[in-house]
């Protein structure tokens, strides 16, 4: 188990910093630069000097490979850099929104997770029958139905023709039930459809084994097969899932706390990528991926604790 | 009195009757063998008598079990039923385990389930009923989770868990079916003690004779879902009445019998392996082992000739077959073929599970022409040469249009078989053919290969853990342990071999004291 750890956490650590190389050079061709986005109408008026001069200030003239190592280097010594927008340092602007994403997040996988459990078990459990028609229908509909689109139809119907909620905003107070709603279904429906069929396939899956007809003969009763047998075997893979349909929310996070002015984490990423704001932007990309990282790395952790075949071949399924 | 009485039971699926108006009676405390090909229903009647048919199938007639309706059973009777009235061991016993939970909670569940027995109590009498499968550590099997055992040890723990219940009826689905002869030998002791012990019916179920002949006091012969033959296991092996057991006793004596020794000189050498030697490196990061898979093993091949590989699983046979089939090469020693060390092209490898290495979405016809299609031959010719080679291994030409998935375990080896001809193969390495085919396909199988060998003139390496179809098989055999040849020589030879390891490999035939000569039926 201890090596499995330490083969996992170097896995993640590596990632981490391909990750942020990536995104260091990557950031660099968002087409326009900081100066154009600082400025905006009065570019105009500013002369070459003056760009250059701009470039300078903020490090940006020197080779991509120095600038950075520099911004790695302050990076480990805590130093995120400064907005060019606001001037506050990154991790001030960034922390002021981690509160609204999170609450965000945790609501829309409370109710993803939550339908897909109910429909995923109980279409499985009525395999290839009506209801489980039903269930895929509606699923693959969800899946075709973008969550910008899906956003606008349910602000629409909610809040200007019924106005039973509000369309923006978190509102007054630290937290709102009524001003939550809309974005975290969005997110959570937007995604719904594929996770129902993915538990779906495989409680069926894990339905369908032959330990199931043995517990079966020997005379266990259909509902402790299913809470102690079914449900705990197609627990490990769901759990992965999970992890990584976290991630899948963050990304779209951007669009709907933009469509639903959620004073959020995707909605200041937006913004800041619109801004050329590279310290801000870095520091969110660099922050989301060592999340979704962490939460796929204690997944798996727990999948392969409930699964003990899954902890060998971890250790060992590639050094054969 | 009958504990189990079958009346014209009919098992009904889409397709039509899976068993048709089978009719029998168990008797208490006998032993009753059922036996039959694979798909001739034999499983089902053991499923139909559990009541736990697959979805889709339908059951009628009459079943009793001690007099009671075993289908107007309610819900909460039928649950002691299965456990506690009539146990069941299954065949695969890999499948048949939660692979999250250890085997000490197999145990404890049933026992929760069954009797109300909840903590220490049930881990003690778990621990009890592992030790009397005849495992020597009982604490550290039940800390173990299903797939660190091994098959054997897997199957002893699936007899413990139906014993622990102490069920009146004890049906074994082809209990001993894909494990090695000794730990079927095992196994079957083990039911037989189970039996004494307890004075228990046994209904077993089995395609191979040498075990019913081993266990059975009467035999149910199944054929086509309809029962062929019901009678005293002496009756059965001395005077069949039915067409069907005549059938399979002929094909257990072409199993039984070893082929005359080749009155010709010795065929032209066409492999000559020496000195070759095989070690694997396994283990995590900081607790490798070296493992010597072969060490100095030396043999040869003529040609035309079909020699045998016995051993015992993790002996070193695949790592030998892989070598001679050039998929990997040796670490030290040679192999030469007619004598130089060209490779030929012709050497073909059929896998233990055929099924397995064809391309699902390709029809049979195609997979056998395979070869010619990298030799550049025309489509319709390939077409042609593929529908007659089907007919070579006894396959209708117009299986050619047909995929894989809808063959039986026996026409995929034939179809693998008949891609080696397609190349003409000097060589055909046969890894484990027999493991999951039935006693009479592994007879016709077994006169297959002969009559390509004397047509055909290739020579076959016929890898098998199974000394009674290498025996009936194999002009010469090599004997493998722990990666080193230990015995060899002509089937007859092996016989009166002095060697420890081959006279129990010979010990653990089963049925193996039984005298067919004074019985009549068609010879080979």
């Amino acid at each position: 188990m201890a090596l499995f750890l330490f083969k996992r956490v170097a896995e993640s650590a590596f990632m981490l910093v391909l990750g942020s190389l990536l995104c260091f050079a990557f950031i660099r061709l968002i087409p326009g630069d900081p100066a154009a986005a600082m400025y905006g109408d009065q570019l105009q008026k500013l002369t070459e000097a003056d760009r250059l001069r701009i470039s300078e200030n903020l490090g940006l003239d020197e080779p991509l490979p120095v600038q950075y190592i520099h911004w790695a280097s302050q990076v480990l010594q805590g130093n995120w850099g400064a907005s060019y927008l606001t001037g506050e340092p990154a991790d001030e602007v960034i922390i002021r929104t981690l509160l609204p994403t999170a609450v965000l997040l945790v609501a829309s996988q409370v109710i993803m997770i939550g339908l897909a459990l109910f429909f995923g078990l109980s279409s499985a459990l009525r395999k290839d029958g009506l209801y489980d028609r039903i269930v895929l229908a509606v699923s693959v509909m969800l899946m075709a139905i973008p969550p910008f689109w899906l956003g606008l139809m349910m602000m629409l119907f909610f809040s200007i023709r019924l106005g039973v909620l509000p369309s923006s905003g978190m509102g007054a107070g630290p937290f709102s039930l009524r001003h939550l709603i809309l974005p975290a279904l969005v997110i959570a429906l937007s995604h719904a459809g594929y996770y129902i069929r993915l538990f779906r396939n495989h409680f069926a899956a894990s339905s369908s084994g032959g330990h199931l007809l043995a517990l079966r003969a020997r005379g266990v009763p259909h509902q402790r097969i299913v809470l102690a047998h079914i449900l705990p075997n197609a627990a490990a893979p769901l759990i992965v899932y999970t992890g990584a349909s976290l991630a899948v929310s963050l990304a779209g996070s951007v669009v709907v706390e933009t469509i639903f002015s959620w004073p959020g984490l995707g909605r200041l990423a937006l913004k800041s990528a619109l801004a050329h704001d590279y310290p801000v932007l870095l520091a969110i990309i660099l922050l989301s991926m060592a999340f979704v990282i962490l939460v796929n790395l204690l997944a798996s952790l727990l999948a392969a604790w409930i699964d003990p075949s899954l902890r060998e071949s971890g250790a060992q399924g590639r050094s054969k | 009195m009958a504990i189990l009485e079958v009346n014209r039971l009919t098992v009904a699926g889409e397709r039509g009757d899976i068993i048709s108006g089978v009719t029998f009676s168990i008797e208490e405390g006998e032993t009753a063998v059922m036996i039959g090909e694979s798909g001739s229903g034999k499983s089902m009647t053991a499923r139909a008598v559990l009541g736990i048919l697959p979805d889709g199938l339908q059951a009628s007639g009459d079943l009793r079990f001690r007099g009671e309706s075993v289908f107007h059973m309610t819900e909460r009777r039928r649950r002691t039923y299965l456990g506690r009235g009539a146990g069941i061991v299954f065949q695969d016993s890999s499948g048949t385990f939660d692979p999250i939970r250890t085997i000490g909670q197999h145990f404890t569940e049933l026992f929760s389930v069954h009797f109300g027995l909840k903590g220490q109590d049930a881990k003690q009498r778990a621990l009890y009923w592992i030790g009397r499968a005849g495992i020597a550590d009982p604490a550290r099997v039940a800390a173990a989770y299903p797939h660190e055992l091994s098959g054997g040890m897997r199957q002893r723990i699936q007899i413990a868990l139906a014993a622990s219940l102490e069920p009146e009826l004890l049906i074994a689905d082809e209990p001993t079916t894909a494990l090695d002869l000794n730990i079927q030998a095992d196994i079957l002791e083990l039911l037989k003690d189970w039996k004494k012990e307890t004075g228990g019916t046994l209904l077993l179920i089995t395609h191979d004779l040498g075990v019913a002949r081993e266990m059975a006091d009467r035999i149910l012969v199944m054929d086509n879902g309809r029962l062929a033959e019901d009678g005293p296991a002496r009756q059965m092996f001395s005077a069949p009445r039915s067409l069907s057991a005549m059938q399979l006793l002929d094909d257990w004596r072409t199993l039984g019998q070893v082929p005359p020794a080749d009155q010709a000189a010795a065929p032209p050498l066409l492999l000559d392996a020496s000195g070759l030697s095989m070690s694997y490196r396994t283990g995590g990061l900081f607790r490798k082992k070296e493992i010597q898979a072969l060490d100095q093993v030396s043999l040869s091949i003529g040609s035309g000739e079909i020699v045998g590989l016995i051993g015992e699983s993790g002996g070193g046979k695949s790592t030998l077959a892989r070598l001679l089939a050039g998929l990997e090469s040796a670490q030290d020693g040679t192999i030469t073929w007619h004598g130089t060390k060209d490779w030929p092209d012709a050497v073909q490898w059929v896998h233990q599970d055929p099924a397995a290495s064809f391309n699902p979405g390709w029809t049979a016809g195609r997979l056998v022409a395979e070869g010619l299609e990298y030799r550049g031959i025309r489509q319709t010719e390939r077409e042609q040469t593929a529908r007659h080679l089907l007919s070579q291994v006894g396959l209708p030409p117009d299986t050619a249009h047909q995929y894989p998935g809808e063959f039986s375990g026996g026409m995929n080896q034939r179809l693998a078989l008949a891609r080696t001809l397609a190349v003409s193969a000097e060589l055909v390495v046969l890894d484990e053919p027999f493991a999951s085919l039935d006693m009479s396909s592994q007879a016709r199988m077994i006169r297959l290969i002969r009559s390509l060998r004397d047509r055909e003139g290739t020579a076959f390496l016929f890898i098998t853990h199974d000394i009674r179809t290498a025996f009936a098989l194999c002009s010469r055999i090599y004997v493998i342990r722990h990666g080193q040849i230990e015995d060899s020589g002509s089937p007859g030879e092996l016989k009166a071999s002095g060697n420890p390891y081959t006279k129990s490999l010979l010990e653990h035939i089963p049925g193996r004291g039984v005298d067919l000569s004074n019985h009549k039926g068609g010879a080979l």
